[in-house]
């Protein structure tokens, strides 16, 4: 297969960042395009012309393949207006278990990750589209915060059940086994769902894997403080249901900021507004709960935004990231067939 | 400088002029598309053809083209498109909007 043509379509390939469906898609496209070049000049130029300069011809005067791939990426990664409002869908939901206080009920709390899941499912078996990435990061968010809060009393169940197996005493009973595996099957069945989305995420770019994140740093500062305040004021104390209301603000500020960075079609941009909405949120979370905000919080907060940012890049980066072009052949015509 | 104005012109027009071509040709594909804008303006416009695909794309998207790859009889499979019915109607609405920004145009030079 021609050197050029080969050059051209893997140049293309690496600025796409797109899901491997439709990078194969654009890739299908323009090498067609590229034989229609090479075919009609065949039979306008002099049969001296290589097939080589003619490939080549073809390719220059398709242009610069990276300005090829950055509008391609521009035009799939961004997002329709209806794509957006689903996207922000969640935020809302949570927005509002916070807002009417419910997330400590368990039949509202278990439809919400019931739901999330569901959609998060829906991703990895039939395409996962942009809206998506909030869905599965609340999930994902939201299952760490609460194995993150029942971790004491499922440690102290775990105990139980040890002791009346190896120590003989009498603790064991059926209802606390239950109690103890059924958030346990909730959390790792959520985690597996949420890594095998992230998986799969990770095979064409990992912007999208910051903007699934998004949510995390604000679940965990969230679970910290419930955890170290509720003992100390009272669950349904008026500080707990004030750091609720405080929530469905920075639920709002990260649910808007996550669909901005959907609704844009520029990486930088969207990188950008990904790091702002987890460093708004947080500074907004910290400012309302304190007031307090001195130099080693804001630097907390910025690492934190940052390191969402960066872990998925290093992730991408280290093991993700393919450089050859290894779409499924049996979709290509026979030339690019040969070729890869 | 005079480049510039005339891709400044080309790109406020291109979903216009890619439109009206699709709809005419009833469906037709990427390189052709090329060629026919070349041919019909007598290579006025000559732009990187690359930059068509992301533009179809982008009309695909929006709803107003549809794209289906087909085989025909003794060539290569492509991704042929066709103008929706969205299309088309957007399509009337432009030219509408065009035919009275060169009129207001024309007046202005005094060759109404």
């Amino acid at each position: 297969m021609n050197r050029d043509i080969e050059n051209y379509l893997k140049e293309v390939h690496s600025h796409l960042h797109l899901d491997s469906r439709t990078e194969k898609k654009i890739l299908k496209e323009i090498y067609t395009h590229l034989e229609d070049t090479i075919n009609e000049n065949e039979n306008y130029i002099s049969s001296d012309v290589s097939y080589d300069k003619l490939a080549k011809r073809a390719t220059e005067s398709l242009g610069d393949p990276r300005e090829i791939a950055t509008l391609m990426y521009r035009e799939h990664s961004r997002a329709s207006w209806e794509e957006v409002i689903l996207h922000f869908q969640p935020y809302l939901l949570f927005g509002s278990l916070f807002g009417f206080h419910l997330w400590h009920s368990f039949v509202p709390l278990s439809v919400t990750f019931l739901l999330m899941a569901a959609v998060t499912f829906a991703g990895i078996r039939k395409g996962i589209g942009n809206w998506m990435f909030s869905w599965a990061g609340l999930l994902f968010g939201g299952i760490t915060a609460f194995a993150y809060l029942i971790k004491e009393s499922t440690f102290h169940e775990i105990g139980k059940i040890f002791y009346s197996v190896f120590g003989g005493r009498g603790y064991f009973s059926f209802p606390s086994l239950i109690g103890l595996l059924l958030p346990l099957v909730v959390i790792l069945a959520g985690l597996s769902i949420v890594t095998l989305f992230a998986l799969r995420l990770l095979q064409g770019d990992w912007i999208p894997l910051s903007s699934v994140m998004m949510p995390l740093p604000l679940f965990l500062a969230w679970a910290y403080v419930v955890n170290s305040r509720a003992p100390l004021y009272g669950w349904l104390s008026a500080q707990m249901a004030g750091i609720d209301g405080i929530m469905v603000w920075v639920f709002l500020v990260c649910g808007f900021l996550s669909a901005l960075s959907i609704a844009v079609g520029v990486r930088k941009i969207k990188v950008l507004t990904i790091f702002l909405g987890i460093f708004a949120s947080l500074f907004l979370f910290v400012l309302r709960l304190d007031g307090v905000l001195n130099l080693y919080v804001l630097l907390v907060l910025f690492l934190s935004s940052l390191a969402i940012v960066l872990v998925p890049f290093l992730l991408y980066n280290f093991f993700f990231k393919r450089t050859e072009l290894d779409m499924e052949l049996a979709e290509l015509p026979a030339r690019l067939k040969a070729m890869i | 400088m005079e480049n510039s104005y005339r891709a400044d012109l080309l790109r406020g027009n291109t979903d216009l002029m890619l439109l009206f071509l699709i709809d005419q040709m009833k469906e037709t594909y990427g390189y052709e598309i090329i060629k026919e804008i070349e041919r019909r303006s007598k290579g006025y416009f000559r732009f990187k053809e690359g930059t068509v695909y992301p533009a179809l794309h982008k009309l695909e998207r929006n709803g107003l083209l549809k794209g289906e790859w087909k085989k025909r009889r003794g060539e290569q499979e492509r991704r042929y498109y066709s103008i929706t019915e969205r299309g088309r109607e957007v399509l009337l609405r432009k030219l509408g909007m065009w035919e009275d920004f060169s009129r207001a145009v024309g007046l202005i030079f005094g060759n109404a």
